[in-house]
C-alpha cells in the first residue's frame, strides 16, 4: 500500500499546461508555436525560495526556439514545485542548458559543486525518439514521464548530497528508489506516467546496448540500464500493485522479483521516514500532492 | 591509511570454513550475550564434512566474540545459522534470523585454488593463499548477513539495494583488520572467489547486484579505503597496462568518495549502536590464523 493515499478532489490542473509544453517542446523545435498557457504561474504557495532557476541561452542556434518554447512555459517552475516542500538548508539551482559533448545520459546532471540540477536542451532531442507500443502508452507519456523520471533521479541526488544522507548502498540505485517512491506520491495518474516514461527511457537505452551489442559495464559505479528498469518498476510495483500488475501479468518484473517488492518498496517508505521527512514542510507536501498535476487528457491526445 | 571507522561488528575472519584454524585463545570476556547461533545439521551428506569443520573450528561462538560491541535493542536477538538451503543464498526471513548456507560454503570450497596464486595485482603484497580464499568469501557472508539481520532490527534506513549496502558494509568492516593483514587476506580471498563466480549468466532482474559487480564494489571500497594496500588493482598505480581484474580507472577515481560516504553513512546509522571501548578491543585481536 502506498504512503499516502490519493485526493480526488484535486483541483488545479497545473501540469496539463506543463505536459503539453514538454511534448511540443520535444517537437520542438518543430517550429510550432503554441501560446503561452494562461495557468502557467507558480503559485506562491508551492514556491520555495532557496529554489533558484535558469534558463541559459544556447550557443547552438538549432536550440533555440527549444530554449525559449521551454523558457515561455516556465518548465523548471513546473517541475520545481516536486522539490519546493524540502527544506533546503542551501540554494539549489535548476538550469536548463546546452550541455557538453559527451555528457552522461540521460542528459540530466547533478552538480554538488554547484548544488545545481541541469536539464540539457539535448534530453528533449533525446525524448522525441522515445517511440513505445501504443498498447504500452502514448508517446506523450512517455516524454513527459522519462523527463520527469530522470529530473527526479538527479534532484534525489541533490537530496542526498546537500541533506547529508546517510547511504549505505549505492548512490545511484538509492536515487531511483526515491525517485520512483516520489513518483507514486502525486496520484494514479502521475504515478502511471513517471514510472512508465522512466521504465521506457531505461528500456530504451538497455534495448539500443542489446541491438548494437554493447557490452553491460559491471565495473561502472551504477547499475546497467536493464536493473534500473527493474528495480524502478519493483518499487511501483511494491507501492501500487493494482496500478503496475500488468507488468508482472506480462512477465516485464519477473514473479520471483515481483513477490518480494512490496518488502523493497517498504525499505524504501522507511528510510524516506527516516533520514528525508524530518527535512520536509509536511504542510507544504500536502499542498504539493493535492495538486492534480495531470489530468486524462493531458495524456490520450 | 583512513581513520579506523567506528565498527562493530567488525572484523576479520572469524572463521575458517575449512582448513584455517582460529588464532590461539580469544580473550573469553568478549561475548555478546543478545546473539545466539545455530549449526543445523545437514539432510544432504555432501554438506556433512562442511557441517562437522564449521563446527570444530567454532565459527559461529567466535562471530559471537566478534560481535561484542554490537548493542541490539533490549529483548533482540540475532540468530546466526549455517545450515542447508537448497541454494547458495536464502533470503533474509525477518526476526534477526540470518543464514549462511552450506551450499554456498561448496562453492568457495570449489573454486579456492589448492596452491599460492599470484597475480599482477598482488604483487609486492602476499599472493592468495588458499586458506585465505577459503576464509575471505566465508567471513564476507557472515558479515554481509549479519548486516542485513542488523539493518532490520536497528531500523537502519537503507537507500540501495539492501544487498547492496550489506556488501559494502562487510567491505568496510573487513577493511578495519589491517593490522593482522586480515583486511588483505579477507578481502582478495572474498575477490577470488567472486571473480571465479562470475563466469555465470548474470541475472539482471534480481534483487541482488550480479557477481561481476559486487566483485569491483568489494575492490573499490578497498581501494577508496585503504589506497596503498588495494593499488595493485588499478593498472594506472601500478604503471603498467590493464590486465584482466583490474579496477577501471574511471570507477577508481571516485572509490575514495564511495568509502567516505560509505563510512559516514555507517557510523549515522550502525554507530550509535556499538560499544566504542569493546570496538578498539575487537580491533586488536587477531580473529584467525592462515595456515598455509
Amino acid at each position: 500500500m502506498r504512503h499516502v493515499t490519493q485526493s480526488n478532489k484535486a483541483v488545479s490542473v497545473r501540469l496539463r499546461c506543463w505536459f503539453a509544453a514538454v511534448t511540443l517542446a520535444c517537437a520542438a523545435a518543430s517550429q510550432v508555436l503554441d501560446p503561452a498557457p494562461a495557468g502557467a504561474q507558480t503559485p506562491r504557495e508551492l514556491q520555495n525560495e532557496k529554489i533558484k532557476i535558469d534558463y541559459y541561452e544556447p550557443r547552438d542556434p538549432k536550440l533555440l526556439p527549444l530554449y525559449e518554447r521551454l523558457q515561455r512555459r516556465r518548465v523548471l517552475e513546473e517541475l520545481s514545485q516536486f522539490l519546493a516542500p524540502v527544506r533546503w538548508p542551501k540554494t539549489i539551482r535548476l538550469v536548463m542548458k546546452e550541455c557538453p559533448a559527451g555528457t552522461r545520459r540521460p542528459e540530466v546532471v547533478y552538480s554538488g559543486l554547484e548544488r545545481s540540477v541541469s536539464v540539457c536542451y539535448q534530453l528533449f532531442t533525446f525524448l522525441q525518439t522515445l517511440n513505445p507500443p501504443p498498447a504500452f502508452a502514448s508517446k506523450q507519456e512517455v516524454i513527459v514521464g522519462g523527463l520527469v523520471g530522470v529530473v527526479l533521479h538527479e534532484s534525489a541526488r541533490a537530496i542526498f548530497d546537500i541533506l547529508s544522507i546517510p547511504r549505505l548502498g549505492d548512490e545511484d540505485d538509492g536515487a531511483d528508489q526515491l525517485s520512483a517512491f516520489i513518483g507514486l506520491q502525486f496520484g494514479d495518474e502521475v504515478a502511471r506516467v513517471v514510472i512508465k516514461g522512466t521504465y521506457f527511457v531505461w528500456k530504451t537505452y538497455d534495448d539500443a546496448m542489446v541491438t548494437r551489442d554493447i557490452q553491460y559495464d559491471f565495473a561502472a559505479r551504477s547499475s546497467v540500464p536493464r536493473q534500473r528498469m527493474y528495480n524502478t518498476l519493483c518499487i511501483a510495483y511494491g507501492g501500487a500493485p493494482a496500478i503496475f500488475k500488468n507488468f508482472v501479468d506480462q512477465g516485464d518484473l519477473l514473479s520471483r522479483r515481483a513477490e518480494h517488492c512490496a518488502e523493497e518498496y517498504e525499505s524504501v517508505r522507511h528510510a524516506f521516514r527516516k533520514t528525508i521527512l524530518p527535512y520536509v514542510d509536511t504542510e507544504m507536501m500536502a499542498r504539493v500532492r493535492s495538486t492534480k498535476w495531470i489530468g486524462p487528457d493531458d495524456v490520450s491526445k | 591509511m583512513k581513520r579506523l571507522v567506528q565498527v562493530a561488528f567488525t572484523a576479520a575472519a572469524f572463521a575458517a570454513a575449512a582448513a584455517p584454524s582460529l588464532a590461539g585463545e580469544l580473550p573469553p570476556d568478549l561475548f555478546n550475550p543478545q546473539v545466539e547461533f545455530d549449526y543445523v545439521q545437514p539432510k544432504n551428506a555432501d554438506f556433512a564434512p562442511i557441517y562437522e569443520r564449521l563446527r570444530a573450528r567454532k565459527v559461529l561462538e567466535t562471530l559471537r566474540q566478534f560481535l561484542a560491541p554490537l548493542k541490539l535493542k533490549e529483548g533482540q536477538k540475532l540468530t546466526v545459522k549455517f545450515a542447508e538451503c537448497g541454494a547458495p543464498y536464502l533470503r533474509y526471513q525477518g526476526q534477526g534470523v540470518v543464514t549462511v548456507c552450506y551450499d554456498f560454503v561448496q562453492q568457495i570450497e570449489h573454486l579456492a585454488p589448492k596452491a599460492p596464486v599470484r597475480l599482477i595485482q598482488t604483487e609486492g603484497r602476499a599472493p592468495i593463499r588458499p586458506d585465505a580464499a577459503l576464509v575471505g568469501p566465508v567471513v564476507q557472508a557472515l558479515i554481509h548477513e549479519v548486516a542485513i539481520g542488523a539493518f532490520d532490527l536497528l531500523d537502519v534506513p537503507v537507500w540501495g539495494r539492501r544487498d547492496d549496502a550489506a556488501d559494502r558494509v562487510a567491505a568496510l568492516v573487513m577493511l578495519q583488520f589491517s593490522k593482522f593483514d586480515l583486511a588483505w587476506n579477507t578481502i582478495v580471498g572474498n575477490a577470488w572467489f567472486l571473480a571465479g563466480s562470475a563466469l555465470a549468466p548474470p541475472d539482471l532482474s534480481d534483487v541482488r547486484g550480479v557477481t561481476a559487480q559486487r566483485y569491483y564494489t568489494t575492490l573499490c571500497i578497498a581501494y577508496g579505503g585503504d589506497r596503498r594496500t588495494f593499488a595493485g588493482f588499478v593498472a594506472a598505480e601500478r604503471d603498467q597496462t590493464p590486465a584482466a581484474g583490474d579496477l577501471p580507472l574511471a570507477r577508481a577515481r571516485g572509490c575514495a568518495d564511495e568509502y567516505d560516504v560509505l563510512r559516514d553513512g555507517f557510523n549515522a546509522t550502525i554507530g550509535p549502536f556499538l560499544d566504542q571501548e569493546l570496538l578498539r578491543r575487537v580491533q586488536q585481536v587477531k580473529w584467525i590464523e592462515l595456515n598455509d
